[in-house]
């Protein structure tokens, strides 16, 4: 059972606040945080997540989840699905990203 | 002019009055004690320090003198001062030149933001730079007053000073050595000038190492970080660097800084360029030698 | 990040172009991709940065208008390189008055799991405490709701250290002694005897158990971790280490003004030795890790 429905969708609170690296040694990804200062080390899977609505400004979470798949190289099934709604509730607590 | 160009006396009342006025790398410090063991200790490891004019700006007023209760004079105490206030408890008076250090140490921490501050050994050659954090009993201090008796250039013993522009500022003074790394130090260079040790501080018995020269003739020659080697003593170990992701390395070296969030986006920056710019490595090693023959084998990553 | 300092992120490749599930694909798990954010280091407050004040309510408080005091606290602690190296003034000050035999009996203190103890004077370190009028010392064992058993040993004039191994009277309905090698935990002799019953004979001993009593039965005590913990690896022992060099900053004199007290030290391991929390006060509430790093801010 998933958290939110099919045509939910997400986006930046603050497409700007947010500051990435990644290097080709390491699938984490260090992320600075300019409206609280933190620094953040994420998992390849947030990042790949952050890094789709970068590039779509909205995230509906089936693309979303299709998208993590295929970059992953992991299937999209439900697991996946979880996983991908516990990180963008994370995000919405921490107030990286709003639901529309 | 440098301190040893003074006279016993001469420095002696200048530390007791005016002051004694010396660069400290890119900082000048005004030092005040009439204490005696202060003075020795500067005599002796402080004396290649180039002193600073009568009427310069200096950064950091500091004064070492026994508090004005009974412990004056009933197990007798310190005081570091900073601009005439203590930021610290006093300690037992036999500890008062570590306690110059220490303080010197927290002066920088504290007040020369214009850097971004990594706590952590760094040495250079070639004009590169290896940083080298660690938690205290890593070992760091230990190998790094070795190798800057092997051909590595101190830059500093226990902060990095990294400026805007991404380059290591040298903040060579005294090397902090503790407990067994005295003795190994003296086995292991016994040219070494090493002053007289305190016992019963907080970090066990203390000594401190005169910096080598060079390290204070070129004080004034910035270094290109090169590599970042969290090294870790382990009885027995084979000298060996294992990489270490970037990533990772980025969040512990974050950690490790004393006002990386004080910089906000710019501290990102700055740390990911240094990052960036380094090959990254974890370390163990048992025997120094070893560790010397690892170190000389370093290369900048292209 | 390019140029102009503007986000930039291509850390995963384009997708291809998708028509369904591929079920050549791996399952998605946690170890494959990670869960979200796997470390975040916090914003601090500039002169927070720098610990003001090393109480634990100054350490919560981080007041930067204070920081101009004179109240402000370095590390005032000694660390486990003095420790380590001071292991006379540390045998000193957690065995007093005992034998170099009695050095593998490390036992509990008050809170912690008691167990048997051969030494009488052994009050700085544990509640239990001799009824010196009839010289008897004893232990006890965790296993009800207030003690019922107990072991004890005549006092034939010895010193407490030679005690340490020795004798342990059977006293149900006998007074049979038993031979016990005991060092350091007391597993074999509690399985052995746990099932004696013996007769309850001094109230204010019966007083002195009970306040030291916990239920459950702990193998080992903070001690004993502290002791172990360089040479074994994980955060308990990390975090045992760390209560044992401020319990013993607490007790010696040359630590002026150490900023927490033993009874915290002790409070906060007995909270959170097994993954629990720490009620700083109302509202607060600090995990292991929280305790073990302002611990270590104590101590150089």
């Amino acid at each position: 059972m998933t958290l939110f429905h099919d045509d939910t969708q997400w986006r930046f609170v603050d497409p700007q606040r947010l500051l990435f690296r990644a290097w080709d040694d390491d699938t984490n990804v260090v992320c600075y945080d300019d409206a609280s200062g933190d620094t953040h080390l994420l998992s390849p899977l947030a990042a790949a997540i952050l890094s789709h609505l970068q590039r779509e400004s909205v995230l509906r979470l089936d693309a979303v989840v299709n998208h993590v798949a295929a970059s992953l190289d992991v299937e999209a099934d439900e697991t996946l699905v979880l996983a991908i709604e516990e990180i963008l509730s994370e995000f919405t607590e921490r107030g990286v990203l709003a639901q529309i | 002019m440098i301190i040893h160009d003074l006279a016993d006396a001469e420095l002696r009342q200048r530390l007791r009055h005016a002051g004694l006025r010396l660069y400290t790398g890119p900082f000048t410090t005004l030092i005040q004690s009439a204490i005696p063991s202060v003075a020795e200790g500067i005599a002796q490891l402080y004396a290649d320090f180039p002193l600073a004019p009568a009427d310069g700006f200096v950064d950091f007023h500091v004064r070492l003198a026994p508090p004005k209760n009974l412990r004056r004079w009933i197990q007798p105490q310190v005081l570091f001062l900073h601009d005439d206030i203590p930021p610290f408890e006093p300690l037992p008076l036999d500890q008062a030149f570590p306690m110059l250090e220490w303080g010197l140490n927290w002066c920088v921490t504290t007040h020369a933001q214009q850097y971004l501050i990594i706590h952590a050994a760094v040495i250079e050659r070639n004009g590169c730079a290896a940083i080298l954090p660690a938690p205290p009993g890593s070992g760091k201090s230990t190998l790094c007053a070795a190798l800057v008796n092997r051909g590595w250039r101190l830059l500093s013993d226990e902060l990095t000073l990294i400026s805007s522009d991404g380059n290591i500022v040298p903040l060579a003074r005294p090397v902090s050595l503790k407990n067994a790394s005295i003795d190994i130090i003296r086995a292991f260079e016994p040219t070494a000038i090493i002053n007289r040790e305190s016992r019963d501080t907080a970090k066990g018995t203390v000594a401190h190492m005169k910096p080598p020269s060079d390290a204070l003739a070129r004080v004034a020659e910035t270094a290109m970080p090169a590599w970042i080697i969290f090294p870790k003593y382990s009885a027995g170990a084979i000298s060996q660097l294992n990489p270490r992701p970037k990533a990772q390395t980025f969040m512990e070296l974050a950690n490790n800084a004393f006002n990386y969030t004080l910089h906000g986006a710019q501290g990102f920056a700055l740390l990911d360029r240094v990052v960036s710019a380094c090959a990254c490595y974890d370390f163990t090693y048992s025997r120094l030698d070893e560790a010397i023959n690892t170190f000389a084998e370093l290369r900048p990553q292209p | 990040m390019d140029q102009d300092n503007k986000p930039n992120m291509d850390v995963t490749p384009k997708p291809d172009e998708l028509s369904g599930k591929d079920l050549s694909r791996r399952r998605f798990t946690k170890s494959i991709a990670g869960s979200g954010v796997i470390l975040t280091l916090t914003s601090q407050p500039v002169l927070g940065t720098y610990a003001t004040k090393c109480t634990i309510s100054g350490h919560l408080s981080g007041n930067l208008s204070r920081a101009a005091e004179t109240t402000s606290c370095n590390p005032c602690g000694k660390g486990k390189d003095y420790w380590e190296l001071h292991d006379e003034c540390k045998k000193k000050t957690f065995y007093q008055h005992m034998g170099s035999e009695c050095e593998d009996n490390k036992d509990s203190t008050k809170d912690h799991r008691c167990s048997w103890v051969f030494k009488p004077s052994y009050e700085n370190f544990c509640l239990r405490r001799d009824d010196t009028s009839t010289k008897y010392g004893y232990g006890y064992w965790n296993g009800s709701s207030a003690p019922t058993k107990y072991y004890s040993y005549p006092n034939n004039g010895y010193s407490a250290g030679k005690y340490a191994g020795r004798r342990a009277v059977d006293v149900k309905g006998s007074n049979a002694y038993k031979d016990v090698q005991f060092k350091g935990y007391r597993d074999g002799f509690y399985n052995a005897y746990k099932n004696k019953c013996v007769n309850w004979s001094h109230s204010y001993s019966q007083q002195e158990y009970q306040r030291g009593y916990r239920a459950g039965y702990e193998e080992r005590c903070m001690e004993q971790y502290g002791y172990e913990s360089n040479h074994c690896q994980g955060e308990k022992w990390d975090f045992a280490r760390e209560c044992l060099i401020s319990v013993l900053n607490c007790k010696v004199k040359c630590v002026n003004n150490y900023p927490v007290t033993e009874q915290q030290v002790k409070s906060m391991w007995n909270a959170c030795k097994d993954g629990g929390k720490y009620e700083v006060r109302q509202g607060t509430n600090w995990s292991r890790t929280d305790c073990m790093n302002y611990l270590k801010k104590l101590h150089t």
